[in-house]
């Protein structure tokens, strides 16, 4: 993965944790598509936001993220996850 | 409904698995290209305590995989970001037993965010609830069976 879709999904990460305590109000279980830190819209399903991402930005710098404030487990390889990676 | 066997050591489940790019196979619909030709089996270790299916590094890079989120995990240190792809599980009828062999794979119709694992295991993929609630999994001392849900999915 090329280092400007990397910077773009971490930078859109920072802006979408800032505005999640308003969003899970109205967009929970949404899917958010977001490029350069702004939010473009919400989907009912990841898919359907990929999707509008690819005909949207043709040079696909965009990423999504769920509108929910839990974190996943992982069971017996909760190992697999090492925290202190960014 | 389609049906998967599998076996067991007594210690860990294994199924033969297919991952395809959720976009790639959107996209396949629309076409008669097989998608599943040179398909790679991999190796998924059947875990119930993991809500979300997680896939190797390898698995990312051999399939080109996009990254399109970041997923949030709890563990033993705390919380953790990861990487995370939009992809569709597809299990073997029969695991092939070499690469020129043409099996038989049946997908999942739902689409799965999973994560990227940080290291590599002994396992490609770690197939969690996200996968095995969509049917009925049933595991005893002969072995595992995964029956696919009413709608395929």
């Amino acid at each position: 993965m090329s280092h400007t879709k990397r910077q773009e999904i971490s930078q859109n990460l920072e802006r979408f944790l800032q505005a999640l305590p308003t969003l899970v109000l109205e967009h929970k279980g949404e899917y958010a598509l977001l490029r350069h830190g702004r939010i473009e819209g919400f989907f009912e399903s990841a898919l359907d936001a990929q999707i509008a991402g690819n005909q949207k930005f043709s040079d696909q710098i965009f990423s999504i993220q769920c509108v929910e404030d839990i974190a996943e487990e992982l069971g017996y390889f909760s190992y697999a996850v090492d925290p202190r990676l960014p | 409904m389609p049906l998967i066997q599998g076996s067991h050591d007594g210690r860990a489940a294994i199924a033969t698995i297919a991952i395809v790019d959720a976009a790639k196979y959107h996209e396949h619909k629309q076409s008669d290209q097989s998608l599943f030709r040179g398909a790679v089996p991999f190796r998924a270790l059947i875990d119930t305590g993991a809500t979300r299916t997680m896939i190797a590094p390898r698995v990312v890079s051999r399939l080109g995989l996009q990254q399109v989120t970041m997923l949030r995990f709890s563990g033993l240190g705390g919380t953790a970001w990861r990487p995370g792809y939009l992809f569709r599980v597809g299990f073997y009828e029969r695991p092939p037993t070499d690469t020129t062999e043409h099996s038989r794979i049946m997908v999942l119709k739902r689409d799965i965010i999973g994560g990227e694992l940080t290291d590599e295991q002994t396992f490609d993929v770690l197939l969690g609830m996200d996968v095995l609630t969509t049917g009925a999994f049933h595991l005893d001392k002969n072995g595992f069976e995964f029956r696919f849900g009413e709608n395929g999915s």
